[in-house]
């Protein structure tokens, strides 16, 4: 009898500490399909090292998850550093895990501020339409206003507009409806072959990083995500998309401190000034 | 009902499941090619609505390429993208997409889902859904832009793809004689289905995809979107849940329950197997549904997929809708004539059976039976008849009855018009007579008792029934109780009949006789109560009445009264009278009168005394002589023995042991004449005749100290094997028995002269019987006096040696008084080696004797 007892404690236990399932949010940047092929991987990998089903929660912006994360609707979230850093100015139960490595094998990224092929110079031009991502992402207002400012360009002094995501602002410059437009430099090297042209490129920004809620999970099932990501070995990583297969690292919080000091300094408009 | 009925009707049943089961496969066959027809036209409703929304989109793509695809700055700017320096490349491509985007938005609102160049060796140049995607080698993977690009046609087929399926239209292009690739302008499934829906909207549409052709071709990333068809497992259908803008609704609830049954749909997974168009009837919840499959064909005819159709059918034939009605009719159509069949069989059985069971009324009747017409023409007889007749059926029926059996010469030969039975049955309907006789086939005429009915069978004819009796066996009867009646009328004996409590029923005149009472005076009443003389008890009454009214005769004698009230001596034996039922209905009483008899025995019992008197004065004349032996030698004891003590005494030598000596044999022989006289006086006390227990060996010493002395004077041999038994009966009377046979068996041994006297007594008993035989070696008895030897007053000796009774008295005690059997008869045998012949009395008494 006392075996049976034992037993109910540990499953007890058990369905005490795991969740249900764990709500991940993606990047809002892409759509649903891509979402799905980029993160289908290390769902599949977190899903069988937790036990625990993963769902996906698609967003169509940062404010979007940021909220839902805040409100305990969101376990765990892939962002970029922006963002990380206006949620952790917003809400203290957010716990950095691990940064993504790039195909460098380095946890940073750049952005780049492009053009058509054709075009003039920003500094030759008096009034440019300029195409941003979003108001929270690091390669959009933040970065693209950082680097004008550096070359005594006032981004007020042009048009510019938010249109959500990397890709739309590289074909909307391909397209000639903007001349110019910031972006993450490795989304924007796919459309070189469209005659998109890098003109400047950032400092490194520490890259995505993956984030856990503590108020919806417990410090076991974090340091159980953790160490998870961090245990991965190679061959697991050749089956996830090729855009998170270079591995992770355990979160520096003191590489985004450049960072925290630019969001400090810039005011980010919500909206385009057009 | 004859096993040939019995055939037909199987035969019927038989032939009526065969014509049901031909009908429900008539009706199967009938229903399946209806059921054809209407798949065939819903196939063709189909196909046509499918081909035509190719056809509308190819048409289209056409026109597309012609007005903005196969343009001077288009084609140009191509060329430039396609052959200008790498570093330049870019400028072209962009531009390129920078001037179609705005037709690919057009197209994009009007379902095209793909705009999309190659080069001219399948390389992807531009996809305008993704453009990201290019340069990869499509020479494997779609095989519509290989065929466009190798042999300049234009391709218009379904085709899977790496990233999602589609209806592609491939365009060559060239600018200026230059081969520059190809363009595809791709339409959505969805779209193909709204197009379709356009031309019939009555239902849903949905695609399925080769398994084989399509998964190989995904890029990895695309595989989640495919899931294993729900109809078939060899199929893959894309986006179930229609979470892609450009793919089709998903499923209703309604289609996928089809899909279910689909899948358990054997023929329907054959035909898919074999790329074959296939349309079948499904119902849900009773509605029916036309689903419809249509195979889609690539560039090199390989099932890609399927379009399948799913609309709520109307016109439906209605023997597909009502198929298990037309069988059920069918077969309740069978049921019921078969039931038919099995109804009337069995009222033909029991009416069959009636016939039988009226067949054998008429057969198990006593009387004979024919029917004749109005003819006297005779058309069924019953088997009574034909036996006394003495014909088969066949010789009577159809024959003229008058004439072959009531015209003979006992009527004069009476011609049919003067026939009584048939006259006298048309005059007043029937006609009785007992006087009637009918001439047998063997030619006798036999008494009959006739009755004959008129039957009207309809307006105009009619039918006679004759049922008639042989009563020659009842006249016989009938004479022999007037005979019995006489002969009981006749009889000296009275007899009376009286019921169980002796009323008289009947009694003859002898009662009259016998007891003076008229008949009428006793009729009805008790005849004790007339002729009771009070002599007997009432237990004799009482014993009498329990053995009759135990079923059992009873007889006895007893003394009545005559009316004149003198006494008689009456016999009577009454014997009850059992019904079928064993109880009693009757008594029989016969009575006799014996007092005559009584007399006459009463006479032979007073002679037989005087015969057993003088038996036993014979007897003892002889027995004088016999004391007188057995007294001569013990008083010529006692006389020596007291000479001799005389003259001791006298010489005076007498010594007191010799005195003592003489004294005892003096009183030794006194004592054995006094048992001779005890002996004798016992022989000879009438009173010592009753019955006891005795033992045998004792009687026959008792018998030999009564004849031995003249015995042993006469030198014969007694030889005595005697088995020791006990008997009860009369002792002295043995005694008396025995002293006869032996005192004869003396007389006829003292003739025999010069030979060995000898005599056996040889005493033996089994279960039930004492034997006693005595048998002597004289020769035996003249055979010609052998059988009158227990006559009374034979004798064979002279008048004054024999009286003639012996053996008649010993026969009478032994038969009468001891119930036991006494005979002779001369037998031959050995002894001590020697042959000697001589008589041999048997004396044969049950055991079973009891004391009185």
């Amino acid at each position: 009898m006392y075996k049976l007892i034992i037993v109910l404690l540990i499953f007890s236990s058990h369905f005490i500490q795991a969740k249900d399932s764990i709500v991940f949010a993606p990047l809002p940047m892409e759509d649903i399909k891509t979402i799905h092929t980029k993160f289908s991987g290390m769902i599949h990998y977190l899903e069988k090292k937790l036990d625990t089903q993963i769902t996906i929660d698609y967003n169509n912006s940062y404010d979007a998850i940021l909220k839902k994360f805040i409100e305990g609707k969101i376990d765990i979230a892939y962002l970029g550093p922006l963002p990380y850093l206006s949620l952790e100015s917003q809400y203290e139960d957010i716990i950095p895990l691990v940064n993504f490595k790039n195909k460098q094998g380095k946890v940073s990224y750049t952005c780049s501020f492009v053009s058509f092929i054709a075009t003039d110079a920003i500094e030759n031009r008096t009034s440019s339409q300029i195409a941003l991502t979003q108001p929270l992402s690091t390669c959009g207002y933040l970065f693209v206003n950082n680097i004008l400012k550096k070359t005594n360009i006032n981004i007020e002094n042009h048009k510019y507009q938010y249109l959500g995501r990397h890709d739309k602002v590289a074909l909307s410059v391909i397209r000639d409806e903007f001349s110019f437009g910031g972006l993450k430099t490795s989304i924007a090297a796919k459309y070189q072959h469209l005659g998109l042209k890098e003109i400047k490129i950032s400092e490194p920004i520490p890259n995505f990083v993956l984030i856990g809620n503590a108020k919806t999970l417990n410090k076991e099932i974090l340091k159980n995500l953790k160490n998870s990501m961090l245990s991965i070995n190679n061959r697991e990583l050749a089956t996830w998309h090729k855009s998170i297969s270079y591995g992770v690292e355990e979160t520096n919080n003191d590489a985004y401190n450049h960072l925290r000091k630019l969001i400090n300094s810039t005011k980010i408009p919500q909206k385009g000034n057009f | 009902m004859t096993s040939r009925t019995n055939s037909l009707y199987t035969i019927f049943i038989a032939f009526t499941l065969v014509s049901g089961i031909s009908l429900l496969l008539f009706t199967y066959n009938y229903k399946q090619n209806k059921e054809k027809e209407h798949f065939n036209e819903n196939i063709l409703s189909m196909e046509i609505a499918y081909l035509a929304s190719l056809d509308k989109y190819r048409l289209f793509t056409k026109y597309v390429l012609e007005d903005a695809i196969n343009t001077e700055e288009v084609l140009s700017l191509l060329k430039k993208g396609l052959n200008a320096e790498d570093e330049m490349k870019p400028l072209f491509k962009g531009l390129l997409y920078r001037k179609l985007y705005p037709l690919y938005l057009e197209l994009k609102k009007e379902g095209i889902r793909q705009l999309h160049f190659h080069t001219k060796n399948n390389e992807s140049y531009l996809r305008f859904r993704k453009p990201t995607k290019y340069g990869d080698d499509l020479t494997n993977l779609r095989e519509t832009i290989k065929v466009a690009n190798e042999e300049q046609r234009v391709i218009t087929s379904f085709e899977t793809g790496r990233v999602i399926s589609g209806f592609r239209n491939v365009f060559p292009l060239s600018y200026k004689s230059q081969s520059l690739g190809s363009v595809e302008i791709s339409l959505s499934t969805k779209m193909m289905i709204e197009s379709i829906l356009n031309l019939d909207n009555r239902g849903e549409y949905s695609f399925i995809f080769n398994k084989n052709v399509v998964l190989p071709k995904l890029f990895d990333s695309q595989r989640f979107l495919y899931q294993t068809s729900a109809i078939n497992s060899n199929f893959v259908i894309e986006d179930r849940d229609a979470s892609l803008p450009d793919s089709p609704k998903a499923l209703s609830l309604l289609a996928q329950k089809i899909n279910k049954q689909l899948f358990i749909d054997k023929e329907l997974q054959t035909a898919m197997s074999k790329g074959k168009k296939y349309g079948v009837l499904v119902k849900i919840q009773k509605e029916y549904y036309d689903v419809v499959l249509i195979p889609m064909l690539g560039v090199s005819k390989k099932i890609e997929g399927y379009l399948i159709s799913y609309k709520k059918s109307d016109h439906i034939p209605l023997i597909v809708t009502m198929e298990i009605y037309f069988y059920l009719m069918a077969i309740l159509g069978m049921i019921l004539i078969i039931i038919m069949i099995l109804i009337i069989q069995k009222k033909a059985k029991q009416v069959e059976k009636q016939r039988q069971w009226f067949q054998s009324i008429t057969d198990g009747l006593l009387e004979g039976l024919y029917v004749m017409d109005e003819n006297a023409i005779i058309n069924y007889v019953n088997p009574v008849a034909c036996k006394i007749l003495g014909y088969t059926p066949d010789e009577i029926i159809g024959k003229n009855a008058h004439n072959l059996f009531h015209s003979h010469a006992y009527n004069d030969n009476m011609v049919q018009k003067d026939c009584p039975i048939f006259c006298g049955v048309l005059e007043n309907k029937s006609f009785s007579s007992k006087k009637e006789y009918f001439l047998t086939s063997d030619g006798q005429n036999i008494p009959v008792s006739v009755n004959s009915n008129l039957i009207w069978r309809n307006n105009k004819k009619f039918e006679v029934v004759t049922s008639f009796t042989d009563i020659s066996l009842q006249k016989e009867l009938e004479d022999r109780s007037a005979l019995l009646t006489k002969a009981l009328e006749s009889s000296v004996n009275c007899v009376v009949i009286t019921d169980i409590d002796a009323n008289v029923q009947w009694v003859n005149p002898a009662f009259e006789n016998l007891t003076g009472f008229k008949i009428d005076e006793i009729m009805g009443k008790d005849p004790k109560l007339f002729i009771s003389s009070g002599k007997q008890s009432p237990n004799f009454y009482k014993n009498m009445w329990e053995t009759i009214l135990s079923k059992k005769p009873w007889k006895g004698e007893l003394i009545n009264k005559k009316k004149d009230g003198t006494f008689y001596d009456e016999e009577l034996i009454i014997t009850p009278v059992l019904d079928s039922n064993a109880n009693i209905v009757n008594f029989i009483a016969v009575k006799q009168d014996i007092t005559h008899r009584k007399l006459l025995a009463l006479e032979k019992e007073r002679k037989e005394k005087l015969f057993f008197q003088q038996s036993k004065l014979a007897a003892m004349g002889e027995m004088i002589g016999n004391i007188a032996h057995q007294w001569r030698q013990p008083l010529s004891a006692i006389a020596s023995a007291a000479t001799g003590v005389k003259i001791q005494k006298e010489l005076k030598v007498l010594t007191d042991e010799d005195f003592i000596h003489s004294m005892t044999a003096i009183n030794k022989s006194a004592q054995y004449l006094s048992q001779t006289i005890e002996d004798f006086r016992c022989f000879f006390d009438p009173n010592d005749s009753k019955v006891k227990k005795f033992i045998v060996s004792e009687a026959i010493e008792k018998t030999l100290n009564i004849v031995s002395a003249q015995f042993v004077t006469q030198e014969i041999e007694i030889i005595k094997i005697i088995e020791e038994c006990t008997l009860v009966s009369l002792e002295n009377e043995l005694v008396q028995v025995l002293v006869n046979v032996l005192n004869n068996a003396k007389d006829v041994l003292m003739n025999l002269k010069g030979k060995r006297r000898l005599l056996f007594i040889v005493v033996s008993k089994n279960d039930k019987t004492l034997n006693i035989e005595i048998k002597d070696n004289a020769g035996g008895i003249d055979k010609s006096i052998i059988d009158r030897v227990f006559e009374p007053y034979f004798t064979t000796k002279h008048q004054s040696q024999g009286t003639g009774i012996g053996l008649y008295m010993s026969e009478e005690i032994i038969k009468h008084h001891m119930k036991g059997s006494f005979y002779v008869r001369n037998e031959t045998y050995h002894y001590e080696n020697q042959e000697y012949t001589g008589a041999c009395f048997y004396i044969k008494i049950p055991l079973e004797n009891k004391e009185d």
